[in-house]
């Protein structure tokens, strides 16, 4: 009996480790650091300002992407279309610009209206029609793509008439403008899932979907809203490149859906839905660019990063599995 | 010593006069346990050779068990006793593995290939059509690849063949997703016939069926009967028994009650056999005196999902009041959850109408209803009723996120509270409301599913199987805490499977078989044997 | 096409024809030919075909890849790097180590096969997503193709003696080898879905686990066994494609694995598996090709043949589901 109480209390101290390093944020966390350590010890010049604020300030574009996934995927659904909705969201920003002449506030509502909007086709599609999302997503991702290179033509659209060169030029603290729009709109996210009631009813939704609708949960409307707020996001992305860039191009956001979703996948979001993140999403944009930047450093072939990436990918889902059957085998256990 | 006691228990039931080697299948002593609970303890079944037996029992009586261990779902060894089949021991390791020794069985559920035709359904396990000439070993027949090409003109000749034989109408050719419900059934049962079984079991064979459909299963039954197959006969409705059967087995909590031959059958004496249970004096009933009408529902109909022209439920009608608990009787597949998921917006309704303190209302999803003030436990707890990746607070809190925010925001130590107030009133046994409700045991968990219908503050509350296996200490105090309910004056609809449990607490009875309600009955007309022979009514015509 | 191969179907003849699933992917391949063509004659013409077929073989091929996995219930988006690895590996192969072709066709086919393994093993053993799990492999392979070569491109034809390319410049009655060679493909498939028990149980994996189960059917060996076919035949195309080029560029093959599912889903393939037919398939790429080039040919803008495609393929999902969702009679 107390040898049972014992252990017992022993396996309780160690969940509190085992806690901590299973935490999905801390879990991302350590990769980054050891990346870091390894490549700085290899190439002292990794270790500078110039070198962290290119991470950092590189990071927005699939990073914005990423928290419209990050959404999609706790709710317990798929966005593929959140690279090309930002490509053709941008490329009709610039187009409103450039054939109406609107000025910068217009012209980024028009964009983030043309995500929202294609968001929202994505979640009648998923909600009404009950189609899946993966192919839903797949679809508009082809049409948005097709409509981007038609709109622009295929050629890049200047937006240099908005004047907005100077503000995305700015380095305030080392960094863009635009980075600590990135990092705000992280901390709003993440308020979102965490505190406000839309956030419990997704997580609800993405955790169990016939429980949230016996909580009189209205799951149709959650996803839609899901979608459309996946659909917005994926126009912050687009709008980003056609702001540094200070021109719209279709050929943008092309493979931005797979890296949003593997930067949420390692930053401890659960395929399955219901658990992760935002802070998390965030960082595994982070370890996704670091990798990058230290391949590029150490002089490794760039496309080492591509498998790397696909093992760190493959490596993350195996342990979300294996991270429950642990938890199950505890709970049978005890 | 297994063996002494099969015979004697073969001896008690009068068939002394059959010896071993005539009965086409006997399980001897079947015990299977699950973490708990003994499913089935020393159940044997004897079927002789070309008869029907039939299997009959409550909900949970253990026929379930006994079927997935004659049919090789519980592979030998996870149970103990014999299975014989022709006086010689099998040992299944799978339903393949049974199949192949000569138990046929036929699910409950319709299991076909969708994409095919019926003649490749029915002989999928040999597309050659080689086996089932070769001479068997170990009663398995052998296996040869001579070709990989399936032999589709000797296939249609052989199903033809098979279907003519057991004058059962489908065309070989025919696509089976263009079938009907009844022929699709009919399928199931010329699938498992292909092997040639020594024993066909049927699991519920007439639940999806029209009454037309079961007329024609009947006579196949008989058919077959006739060329010498034994069939066990599973079943919930007495007439069926009446009709069919040569003998019936009844089960009752996992053991062995009786068996009767065709000439001793009394439906009031099977009917108490089957209940026959003792009814302990734990459950506390507190009357209160109704109040007003809460819910009255109108001819509500529901529409079946996939089959045209059936309902789920049909005219259903009944009411219930403040303070008051309606109970609601019938065996399992009676409709009732239906009914409920239909008032909790969770089934659309086809017609019919919903009246919430006398106002008549429309519910078209979930959302709407709680809005109405209706609250369900739902029967599948893991399905519908929690979310495991959640701790006890946000599995609580959920339901009534409205009451815990200001504008948007959730303030978590309002919701902290409000999940500690029924973490505490319902004395769940957690060390605190941050434990993951996946470590808790059934009973507490079911208790958290109740605090959370409970904190969206309903005026009725939908109660569907709410003891469904949980151990006894928790089903009191579950009672305790439905009692608190109706002092609180909510009206309360339940459901439950355990009749001595529902005519203790109910304060009126609706009773419904086959979608229908077949009757209302007041606390002091209800008994289980009247409520049990309600509820065994069947409307499907059989002649 | 033989009566035999179209077991499922109840009538004779042209009725029987008629009720199939291949007929209701023709028609709309017939309607949009006649209404191009309608309007615009020179649609019809051979050298606008043999432009349009010049191009149906790989994807075709790698979409009758994509078929197993989706007959079995699930999906392989990785085809299109595979085609792109195998396509590099062979040339590679050859002109940097002077191999022959067989030998050199043969390892780069055994890599796709244990790629094709290695998705069916994490897919069944540790019942990781099908999607999520191949987007893994799809990123290794895609990086591995580059790291395996020193040079952008292996030009086949400044190999002396390597006279497999030259057979891929000739035309065979008037049509490309990798033509022939995708027919052959396709009536083999044929062969082995609608008339072999491996097909047959290949098909009822798909159609319902808990049936196939009961009759014996190992269903696991079967998914991993189509994880491995679809990385063969994706394989296949993008060395068939590098022989016709007669150099191997590594990026070939990019975004082949979303046209391959567009046209298994047009071609009747439902995607809760038990439902493909290779001639489906073969009439749903064709559609997929058909319906962008009839579009250009109507005047749309050549750059919305994209869009065509992911509208097509949405509409196509939608039907099934429309189809899926009539009720079954009392």
């Amino acid at each position: 009996m107390k040898k049972d109480a014992e252990a017992r209390l022993r396996s309780q101290s160690g969940s509190a480790l085992s806690r901590f390093l299973l935490n999905p944020e801390v879990g991302v966390l350590i990769p980054i650091v050891i990346l870091s350590i390894v490549t700085t010890s290899i190439k002292p010049s990794f270790f500078t300002w110039k070198y962290f604020s290119s991470i950092l300030m590189g990071s927005i574009f699939i990073g914005a992407a990423a928290m419209g996934e990050a959404f999609a995927i706790m709710s317990g659904e798929i966005d593929l279309s959140v690279g090309m909705n930002g490509t053709f969201s941008g490329v009709m920003a610039a187009y409103a610009c450039i054939n109406w002449g609107f000025g910068v506030v217009p012209t980024l509502l028009v964009g983030l209206g043309t995500g929202a909007l294609i968001g929202a086709f994505n979640g009648f599609c998923v909600t009404k029609l009950k189609l899946s999302s993966w192919i839903t997503t797949l679809a508009t991702q082809f049409i948005c793509t097709g409509l981007a290179v038609t709109v622009s033509d295929g050629y890049p659209m200047s937006i240099s008439s908005l004047g907005t060169s100077g503000f995305t030029r700015a380095r305030p603290l080392g960094l863009s403008w635009l980075f600590f729009i990135f990092i705000g709109l992280i901390v709003v996210c993440d308020i979102i899932i965490r505190k406000t009631k839309f956030g419990y009813r997704l997580r609800a939704v993405g955790g169990n979907q016939e429980f949230a609708q016996m909580s009189g949960i209205n799951v149709k409307r959650v996803k839609m809203m899901v979608f459309i707020i996946s659909g917005l996001f994926a126009a912050v992305g687009g709008l980003f490149d056609v702001l540094v860039n200070a021109s719209a191009s279709s050929t943008f956001g092309v493979g931005r859906e797979f890296r949003a979703i593997i930067s949420v996948a390692i930053g401890g979001i659960s395929m399955a839905g219901g658990a992760g993140s935002m802070y998390g999403a965030g960082l595994g944009v982070l370890l996704f660019h670091t990798l990058w930047y230290a391949l590029r450093i150490l002089k490794i072939d760039t496309n080492l990063q591509l498998v790397l990436i696909g093992f760190i990918l493959l490596l993350s889902v195996l342990l979300d599995i294996f991270r429950k059957r642990v938890e199950a085998r505890r709970l049978i256990g005890g | 010593m297994q063996a002494d006691e099969s015979i004697r228990f073969s001896q008690d039931t009068g068939a002394e006069s059959a010896g071993t080697q005539q009965f086409a299948m006997q399980a001897i002593n079947i015990t299977k346990r699950f973490p708990g609970v003994v499913a089935n303890d020393n159940v044997c079944l004897n079927v002789r050779k070309g008869e029907v037996m039939g299997l009959i029992g409550e909900n949970g009586a253990g026929k379930s068990t006994l079927l997935k261990v004659l049919n090789g779902v519980y592979p030998h060894g996870s149970y103990t006793g014999t299975l014989l089949l022709d006086g010689r021991e099998i040992r299944p390791a799978s339903p393949n593995d049974a199949m192949l020794l000569g138990v046929g069985y036929v699910p409950q559920e319709i299991n076909v290939l969708k994409y095919f035709s019926v003649a490749e359904n029915i002989f999928m396990f040999d597309l050659r059509m080689e086996s089932t000439r070769d001479k068997p070993q170990d009663g398995r027949p052998v296996r040869k690849s001579r070709t990989p090409f399936a032999n589709f003109s000797e296939m249609f000749r052989a199903t033809k063949q098979l279907l003519a034989d057991n004058r059962i109408d489908l065309n070989p050719r025919a696509d089976v997703r263009k079938l009907s419900i009844g022929q699709q059934q009919m399928l199931m049962i010329a699938r498992a016939l292909a092997i040639n079984p020594k024993v066909l079991i049927l699991d519920e064979p007439t639940t999806s069926l029209s009454g037309k459909d079961v007329a024609q299963l009947f006579m196949v039954i008989r058919h077959l009967q006739a060329r010498g197959v034994s069939i066990i006969f599973v079943t919930h409705k007495l007439a069926e028994i009446v009709e069919l059967t040569d003998r019936v087995t009844i089960l009752r909590d996992g053991k062995n009650i009786s068996v009767y031959e065709r000439s001793q059958y009394n439906t009031r004496k099977i009917v108490q056999d089957m209940i026959g249970r003792d009814i302990a004096a734990m459950y506390v009933k507190e009357a209160q005196t109704p109040g007003d009408e809460v819910l009255r529902v109108e001819n509500l109909t529901v529409e079946h999902p996939y089959v045209a022209n059936r309902n789920l439920i049909e005219n259903v009608s009944f009411s219930v009041r403040r303070g008051e608990i309606l109970g609601m009787a019938g065996l399992v597949g009676a409709g009732r959850s239906e009914a409920c998921m239909a008032i909790f917006g969770m089934l659309p309704v086809k017609s019919g109408k919903i009246f919430i303190e006398g106002k008549p209302v429309t519910i078209r999803n979930s959302q709407e209803a709680v809005r109405h003030g209706i609250g369900m436990v739902s029967e599948d707890r893991k399905k519908f009723g929690l979310n495991f990746v959640w701790d006890i607070r946000n599995n609580i809190g959920i339901s009534n996120l409205g009451a815990v925010a200001r504008g948007p925001f959730v303030l978590k130590s309002a919701l902290s509270r409000r999940a500690e107030k029924y973490f505490k009133s319902l004395r769940v046994k957690a060390r605190s409301i941050d434990t993951r409700v996946a470590t808790l045991s059934g009973g507490n968990q079911q208790k958290i599913v109740i605090a959370r219908s409970l904190n969206s503050q309903p005026k009725l509350m939908i109660l569907d199987e709410p003891t469904k296996g949980i151990d006894v200490g928790s089903k009191n105090e579950i009672y305790g805490l439905i009692n608190e309910m109706t002092k609180e004056g909510v009206a309360v609809v339940m459901i439950s499977s355990e009749l001595p449990e529902l005519l203790a607490m109910s304060d009126r009875f609706v009773v419904m078989a086959e979608g229908k309600v077949v009757g209302e009955l007041a606390q002091d007309q209800a008994t289980e044997t009247s409520v049990m022979e309600m509820a065994t009514t069947t409307f499907k015509t059989v002649s | 096409m033989s009566d035999k191969a179209l077991v499922t179907r109840d009538g004779k003849g042209l009725r029987r024809l008629t009720q199939t699933d291949e007929f209701s992917t023709f028609i709309p391949l017939a309607v949009i030919m006649l209404i191009t063509a309608a309007i615009r004659p020179d649609f019809l013409s051979i050298r606008n075909f043999s432009a349009m077929f010049n191009q149906i073989p790989f994807i075709a091929i790698t979409a009758l890849g994509s078929s197993m996995t989706l007959m079995t219930g699930n999906v392989d988006i990785s085809t299109g790097r595979v085609a792109g690895f195998a396509g590099i590996m062979m040339p590679m192969l050859v002109v940097e180590l002077g191999w022959g072709a067989a030998e050199s066709i043969l390892l780069s086919l055994a890599c796709c096969l244990a790629i094709g393994f290695v998705n069916g093993f994490l897919v069944v053993k540790f019942g990781l997503p099908s999607f999520i799990t191949t987007m893994g492999t799809l990123y290794m392979v895609g990086g591995a193709r580059y790291l395996m070569i020193k040079e952008y491109q292996y030009n086949l034809h400044a190999v002396e003696g390597f006279s497999l390319v030259h057979a891929f410049d000739q035309l065979y009655l008037g049509m490309p080898l990798y033509f022939w060679c995708m027919l052959i493909l396709f009536a083999i498939a044929f062969v082995l879905i609608k008339r072999t028990l491996w097909g047959r149980r290949m098909l009822a994996t798909g159609d319902n686990n808990e049936v196939a189960t009961l009759v014996g059917i190992n269903s696991k060996k079967m998914q991993v066994q189509a994880y491995m076919l679809s990385a063969l035949l994706a394989g296949i195309a993008g060395i068939l494609l590098t022989l016709d080029m007669g150099f191997g560029l590594p990026e070939n093959g990019d975004g082949w694995e979303f046209r391959a599912i567009a046209g298994c889903v047009v071609g009747g393939v439902s995607l809760s598996g038990g439902k493909a037919s290779p001639l489906g398939v073969l009439i749903g790429v064709t559609l997929v090709f058909v319906a962008e080039n009839a579009i250009i040919f109507l005047g749309l803008p050549t750059t919305m043949r994209v869009a065509v495609q992911g509208a097509l393929m949405a509409g196509a999902v939608l039907f099934d589901i429309f189809r899926q969702s009539r009720k079954v009679p009392e």
